[in-house]
Parts: structure tokens; sequence; C-alpha cells
């Protein structure tokens, strides 16, 4: 498999899987047919891609499960829980297979597919199972079993202005025909051979209404059947022939329509009697005037697809391509200052590179709803094997972010949520003592404010015991009695993003294994975000993330120190103060700035850079930033501003170790290489 | 007289399936192609009457490959091969002048089927 | 895996010492460009370069070898690639790129080469004088502790050795 077949076929599954994750956890609520179908649609696809790749293991069972659904389609029963964990757990094994195949390595995969086997025993044994079942609900089920073949209940509907297009057509000498099209049973990928059916029909007509709906063809919401009105100069039993003249047409009977009749499909050849009257097609009602939008949606689902399927490597490309514009346009910009030459030609470049910078940043965003998705699942496993009953809020999935970003944010978040149902959510009988409802609460929402992204995981369990916190500081030395006395609530409760620092009575399973918050703390400041707690004993915690939208480009502020050009994020910077004129003052060995009626920590930004020793003096003319972000907020020194810039930011070599506030670096228009710093570590003190 | 059958496949093992099926049932293969580059470099030289394209493949994708074919012979007759799920791909093939399309894996009956209705059409 | 790639090889010289690297490991060669200080780097590291866009650190290898720092003056940098990252590599002087018939390679002593953790990889004969062949990129490595003295040594035994070898051949 090449490595783009790799990629979609990776991809494509993942979703399947999602499906099958999703659906599988909507049928505990109980048996819904259509979440049935979807489920079996979805085993069906992985089947048939398995198959391509000769992989028998998932072939098995897919198959299995196919199975083990389609029974389950025809009594409409509802499901037990272990029938649900089994289906689960072919899930995951399907998708620690998934993950083999991506990693492409032969041992990991060889064992998945082992796993694949055993798990594909215990779906036909759970088969069997249900076999064995009463079968309770059976009757219900008539009505949505499939199988027919005739056209009798595909009815065609033709309203008034159906009927007045028709007469018109016939006036013009045109003939209205009504094509009943059954495929091949085994045809794969129905929607493209109704396209070609279609793409056949408009060489010499045109298509005026179809049943079921264009949309629904094309979404491949429909057995093998489907009926066609297409005015056309040519006879029926001409048009009939070009459309068997196409692969994989089992059947096609055609008869002409006349504008008196009532629906086409109420007699002649196409089926036996049934007046079409007032029945409604299932899933849509918007029938509406029929031509222009029925042809116009036709033609927009078969060509304008909406979405395109893009391989992020050539995305990738696209963005560096920009951000050296952006450089280039920074340079043209920077010599165009000093040589004192301006010119509406500039400016133009400057717009159509900021627009083409935003628009080709805007393709690389995703929602957060790839990352949320994961949940629902994940939560109630965990509650299940704690026995605790936890309900899940998810909200602002459709917040986006740098795909970048979401890749390094899925694991720290599922890191929080595991926590908050392992060490939060206390168990139903505790619960219950406290007064609490026995269910616990876990709410997971984003949402976007200014350039940055803002993510909270809330829990209504435990919170967080900060006297313990106090107490293990002092134990393990990491404080003395009278710093931990003069650190505030909040400021306590940040300890447990220090490496090493737990507060979890036990070592769990789940959150323990030695990933702690630190890590979290590391993966999100990594992508340049930053961390924070909120918890009340007793009543709940709440975590929040804030990340930037977008990883690529940043608007920096450049300042100087020690003769070095640095880059600091402009949303962090909130004043800038000459240092002449600002209220610094030494305090117990350091300095702090007194803003606005707040003692702020002063940072040397330079001796923390290991750029220059501490500085006895300092210059009033050097400045002082007030740099805040989450309401924390610290003072640092530069020596100068020297203007701010859109920056491209750049990896620093995995090869050199630096300062944790090295986050990257970037090539300024000069040409020159400014670091760019990320304060977070100072905003901690 | 057998038709001549240009089959495009970045798989050594697609186009040894193809080939089997094909020669067994009185097509004359007359070229394997592994990439867009090579399909439209034999087409020109080896003028087929039918070809097998698939989608995706190194140096020039199979729906450029369509394309540039097309441009050069109008009349030409191309299957798009393809697996699950690229249905953009395929209908995005099919809009630049492909005939027909195949789902992977083969099934013999429905390459055959696909082969015979163009022949059909066209005669 | 034999001492050289190819048979040609860049010839650098730190002081009085000199080396070759095959051409194969080296991307280009260039003025040392202007470089920015990259906080709490290892003190080897001179700082970060603008190589086409690239940004790319830069090591002065007389630092990383355990010797005092140069001047800086008109020296040169060798741009390679370590664990698929581009490095910059300072060197005082870069003189040619020499083509050497294989009798003129010889494998480096085998205690040297792990003790190098490959970074030696061959001696060659190059004008009578014989010059150590190394792999510039893993000479680079952070826990790769090795002085230009070990280097002079090493050179020094690779040459008995080919020496010796050469006599048997002759006899």
């Amino acid at each position: 498999m090449s490595h783009e077949e790799r990629a979609l076929f990776v991809s494509e599954s993942q979703e399947y899987l999602q499906i099958l994750n999703n659906g599988l956890l909507q049928l505990e609520q109980g048996t819904d047919p259509e979440v049935v179908a979807e489920l079996f649609r979805a085993a069906h696809s992985l089947k048939g891609m398995a198959a391509t790749l000769g992989e028998q293991g998932v072939v098995g069972l897919t198959h299995a499960m196919e199975e083990f659904l389609s029974r389950v389609r025809e009594t409409g029963e509802q499901l037990a829980a272990e029938d649900l964990d089994l289906l689960l757990a072919a899930c995951d094994g399907l998708e620690a297979w998934l993950a083999a195949v991506q990693k492409g390595d032969e041992a990991t995969m060889a064992q998945a597919q082992e796993g694949l086997e055993t798990l594909e025993a215990s779906v036909r044994a759970g088969f069997q199972r249900l076999l064995g079942r009463e079968q309770t609900a059976a009757s219900q089920v008539e009505t949505a079993a499939p199988g027919q073949t005739s056209a009798g209940d595909l009815p065609l509907e033709l309203n008034l202005y159906d009927q007045e297009l028709i007469q018109e057509a016939t006036r013009q000498g045109l003939q209205a025909t009504d094509l009943f099209i059954r495929l091949d049973p085994g045809c794969r990928m129905k929607s493209v051979r109704v396209f070609l059916i279609f793409r056949a029909l408009e060489q010499v007509g045109e298509i005026i209404k179809s049943q079921p709906p264009a949309e629904e063809l094309d979404e491949e919401r429909f057995d093998d059947r489907f009926r066609l009105l297409v005015v056309s100069s040519e006879p029926p039993e001409a048009l009939a022939e070009r459309v068997r003249g196409l692969a994989e047409v089992a059947e096609v009977v055609a008869r002409p329509v006349t504008a008196g009749e009532a629906g086409a499909g109420s007699n002649g050849a196409a089926g036996p009697g049934q007046a079409a009257a007032p029945r409604e097609p299932a899933a849509r009602k918007n029938g509406g005037p029929g031509l222009p939008k029925e042809l116009a949606s036709i033609r927009d689902n078969f060509l304008n697809e909406r979405f395109l399927r893009v391989d992020v490597s050539r995305l990738d490309q696209l963005v560096n391509l920009v951000g050296e514009l952006v450089i280039q346009r920074n340079r043209l910009l920077s010599v165009a200052e000093e040589t004192g030459f301006s010119s509406d030609v500039i400016e133009g470049i400057d717009r159509i590179a900021t627009d083409l910078q935003t628009g080709v940043m805007a393709l690389r965003m995703v929602p957060l709803r790839t990352i949320f998705q994961r949940f629902p699942r994940m939560v109630r496993d965990l509650a299940r094997s704690l026995g605790k009953q936890v309900e899940l809020a998810l909200d602002g999935e459709e917040t986006e972010l740098d795909r970048s970003l979401i890749h390094s944010l899925a694991d720290p978040l599922i890191h929080l949520l595991r926590n908050a149902i392992d060490h939060g959510i206390e168990p139903p009988d505790e619960r219950a003592r406290k007064g609490k409802p026995p269910t616990g609460r876990v709410a997971v929402t984003a949402r976007q404010e200014g350039n940055r992204v803002v993510i909270e995981v809330e829990d209504d369990g435990a919170g967080v015991d900060v006297t313990a916190i106090r107490r293990k500081l002092v134990e393990r030395g990491l404080l003395s009695a009278k710093e931990v006395e003069e650190l505030s609530d909040r400021q306590a409760l940040q300890w447990i993003f220090r490496p090493g620092f737990s507060t979890a009575k036990q070592v769990s399973d789940i959150s323990g294994r030695g990933v702690g918050m630190d890590v979290v703390r590391s993966a999100v400041e990594g992508a340049g975000g930053s961390l924070q707690i909120d918890s009340e004993l007793g009543q709940g915690t709440k975590i929040r993330l804030e990340l930037p939208l977008t990883l690529a480009i940043i608007q920096a502020m450049l300042v100087e120190l020690a003769g070095e050009r640095l880059a600091l994020p402009l949303d962090v910077i909130s004043e800038v103060l000459r240092v002449g004129d600002a209220d610094i003052r030494t305090l117990g060995g350091g300095r702090v700035l007194n803003w606005r009626g707040q003692i702020l920590p002063v940072i040397d930004a330079a001796e923390r850079l290991q750029l220059r020793p501490a500085q006895e003096v300092l210059p009033p003319d050097s400045l002082a930033l007030v740099l805040e972000r989450g309401g924390r907020s610290v003072c640092c020194l530069v020596d100068e501003v020297v203007g701010h810039e859109e920056v491209v930011i750049k990896p620093v070599s995995k090869l050199v170790s630096t300062l944790p506030e090295v986050s990257g670096a970037t090539v300024l228009g000069s040409g020159r290489v400014a670091v760019i710093i990320n304060p977070e570590p100072w905003l901690e003190g | 007289m057998a038709l001549r059958v240009l089959v495009v496949d970045d798989t050594a093992f697609m186009r040894m399936t193809l080939r089997n099926v094909l020669e067994r049932n009185g097509y004359e293969v007359v070229g394997e192609a592994a990439t867009g580059v090579e399909a439209v470099e034999l087409y020109q030289s080896l003028k087929p009457d039918l070809v097998t394209m698939d989608i995706t493949m190194p140096e020039m994708d199979g729906i450029t490959a369509i394309r540039e074919i097309m441009k050069m012979d109008p009349q030409a007759r191309i299957i798009v091969c393809s697996a699950l799920g690229q249905k953009n791909m395929v209908i995005e093939a099919l809009t630049a002048g492909a005939k027909d399309y195949l789902v992977k894996p083969f099934q013999p009956e429905r390459v055959l089927e696909a082969l015979e209705k163009l022949q059909a059409q066209h005669t | 895996m034999s001492a050289v790639a190819g048979n040609q090889v860049v010839i650098f010289a730190l002081g009085d010492d000199r080396f070759a690297v095959d051409v194969g490991q080296v991307r280009e060669v260039l003025r040392t460009p202007p470089l920015t200080r990259l906080p709490g780097a290892p003190e080897y590291v001179r700082g970060v370069a603008n190589l086409r866009g690239e940004v790319v650190p830069v090591v002065d290898l007389r630092v990383k070898l355990g010797e005092p720092e140069g001047d800086h003056e008109d020296t040169r940098v060798v741009v390679c690639e370590l664990e698929g990252e581009v490095i910059g590599i300072e060197v005082d002087e870069v003189q040619e790129v020499a083509t050497l018939d294989p009798e003129q390679i010889h494998p480096a002593p085998r205690r040297w080469v792990e003790q190098s953790q490959q970074a030696v990889t061959g001696i060659a004969r190059l004008d009578e004088e014989l010059i150590l062949v190394v792999d510039l990129a893993r000479l680079l490595k952070t826990d790769l502790e090795i002085s230009l003295e070990a280097l002079r040594q090493a050179r020094e035994e690779a040459g008995e050795a080919v020496t010796a070898a050469e006599g048997d051949q002759q006899a």
C-alpha cells in the first residue's frame, strides 16, 4: 500500500470505527433501526476495505459483526450490555489493528491480527446467544424490511409543477419517461454508478425528478432501486437501452408519463397499482417546485462536491510557502521603510499576502470534534470499570484549532478527563452521602476568545484538597512552611502541574502509571498554551486550557536584549513602561513593579535568558513590559522595543537543548534569526 | 481481432491480476504502466483500444493522466480503477473523461462486464 | 561499512590539524553567517543562522572538541545532516575537495571507531600526510565527549597501523 493509500485507508477506517463506536453507544438507549443500519453499513465498508488488503482477520471479524447487526436489524431487539461490550471490544480490536497498519510495523500487526481472531470467535459466540434468545420485538420491523424488487413501493409523485413541466415538454415534442432502475446487488460505489446513469441520460434529456431524491442517491441511502423522471426527445425504450448499456445495471423498466396522471408510480409497466397520493417521501419534505432546484441539487451533489480530501503534506507545503511569502513581504516592507519608498504596489502586495495567509491558515483549521468524539466512549468505559455513574456534557465541538495543535491536544485532554472521572467524581454511594446526585457530571467546553481558544474540563466531584497540597509541599521540602503560608489557594493549586507532584491517594490503574499533570502541562505549553486550575473541596474542579488559534504565524513584538533581537507574542503584552517612569522597588532580594495597585514580580529577561549577568542598576531608558495571560501577570525588563512584526514560527533544531522559554525562532525581514520567547515560565513565577 | 488494452496501476500485483483476467478472456494486454507519466507515454506509442487506469499513483496520478490522454485523443476509452472510499476521485476521473469505473478488489466478471459494455457503446 | 562511501572527501582544518569528511555528508560550505544566540543551548552551540529560510544551529567544533574558542575570523561552516536535522559546523578553514584512490583510504583501528562511536571512520593518505576521515555529524553527538587531543592520538595509532599494513603488502 502506498503512503497515500495507507493514509487514506487509515483515515477512512477511523471514520467508520467512529461511526461504529458512536452508534453502539446510541444502541444503549434502545434499538433504533436507522442506527443499526448505519452500523451495518460501517462494518460492511470496513470489510470491503480490508478485503482489498487481503486482511482476512479484519474481514472475518467485520463479517461476524455484520451477521450480528443484521440479526438485530431483523428482530429490532434491545441489546444487552454484554452484547454491546462485545461489539465495542471488537471495535477496540479493529482500532488496535488500524494503529498497527498506520505504524506499518509487522510485529504489532501480527499481534493485532491474533487479537482479531479471538474477537471474531467471541462475536460469533455472542451471535449464537442472540439467536437463542426470545424474539420479543420481531413484529415491529416488517415496515423497514428491505428486499422487494418491484417498483411498487417507490412512488414517483408528480406535483402540479412537474405536471406543467411535462405538459410544456409535450408541447415541444418531447416525451416524459418514468424509468425504474435496479442495480446489481453487488454494485459498489452505487452513487458513482448513479452518477454515470445520470450522465448518460443527461446527454439526451433532463432528469426532472428522482425517487429517492438526488441527495439520498448521492449519499447511497437507497437499496438497489430508484426511479427517475426524464424529459427527452428519445422514446422510453431508447432511454432504457442507454441505461442498460452501462455496467452493473440489473434491471430497467421504462414507461411513458403523461401530464394528466396523478402519480407516475400508479400503474403501467413499472409496478402494481398503488395510489401514490399523499404518502410523503420518507426523508425529505421540501419537494418544492421541481426542476431548477432538483437539477441544481443533482449537479451540486455530483459535480461540486463540497468537501475535498487533500493530502496534509500538500497543505503543509502551502503553509510553508505562505510563511516564506510573509517573510519576504516583511523584508520588502522594511526595505521600503528604510529607503522611504512608498507605493501602492507594495501596499497591494502587503494586502494580498495578508489575505492569502489568512486563507491558507484557515485551511489548516480542524474542529475540536475530531478529539471530542472519542470522549463519550471513553467516559462510558471508564465509569463502568470504576463503578461510577458519569454524565458527559460536550459543548463547542465546532470550535476550530490549527491541526498541529489538535494533535498535541488530544492526549492532555484525555488525561484531564480521566483524572476528572478517576479522582474527581465520587462513587454513587459516597455522592449520596454528601447529598449530591448519584450521577456525576463532567463537562468539556470549548470556545474561541480573541485569537485564543479556551477549553475547560469541569467536574462536580470531590475537588482538590488544598490543605493536602500545602502539607505535601512542606513534607517534600519543595517549599518552606512560611512560603507555603504565603501562597494563595490558587497558587497552591497550580503546584499539581509540577513534575512529580500528584495528590491522588493511590496510584490508580487509570491515571496513574507515572503520567501526571506535569505531562499535561508540558504538552499544552509546548503548543504555546497555558493551563490553570480552580477547585473547591467537595464541589468540584475546573481546569482551563488556553491555546493559540494557530501555531504557524503569530503577531510578535520585537525587543532588544543584550544586543540580541527577540520576539515576544504580542497578545501577552499589556503595557510598555519606561523604567525611569515605572514604580519599581526592591523587595526581599527581588524587584517588584507596582502597577495599577498590583505588585508584579520583575523579571530581568536578559539575565533569565543567560544573555548577560543581572543588572545592578536599571538604565532609566530601558523598558518594563507588563505581561498578562489567563489572569496572571508579570513584569519583564528589556533594553528596547524595536517594533512589531508578523512572524513565522520555525522550530529550533531538535539537536540542541534550550531553555523552556525558547518556543521557536523566526527569520526577520532583515534576514536575521530572532528567537521567539514563550513567557509562560515567567508567568508562573 | 482481440481488443488491445493498456493496464495502468502502480502495484505489480494489481497489474498482474488484471492481465490474467483480461488475457484469459480474449483481450490482448499490450502494455503496463506504473505511473501516470508512463501511462501517457505508452498511450501515445501503443494507441490501445482500452485503458484501465488506477487513481493513486506516483509521478502524476490517474486523474491527471486521464486528462492528458483525453487531450491527445478525445475518443480514448478509459476505465478508472479505485479503492472503496475514493468516491470523489472517481467522480473527478469520470468528469475528466473516464467512461466507467471499477472498484478494487477486482471481481473478474465485473471487469469483463465493464469492458464489454464499453465496447458495445462505441461500436 | 567502508571508511568512505564515495571517494571524494572535503578536507578541512582546525588549527594545524586537518580532517577529511565524505563529500556525501556535506550539504554545502559557507562563510560563517550572522548568528543569533540561543538561550540555554550548550556552550559549543554558537547560535542559530538563517540558511535559506531554515533556522539552523551552528556548532563551534573547536569548543566541542574541548579547545579554547578561536577568534572566528574568516571561518567556514560545513552544513551537514544529523538525525534528519540540518546542522552547521564551524571550522577554521575548508581547504579542498580531494578525490582519493581506494588504496589511499584505510579503515581506522577498531578501538578508535568504537571509542568515538563511529565518528572516526578511517584514515587517508594525502600528500604523504595521514589525516583522519571523520563523520562530522556523529562527532557532534551530545553524549560523545572526545577531545582534539584524543583525535590526534587516534591519528597517530591509525597511522602506525597503516604504515605497518603497507609494509606487509610490500613484503
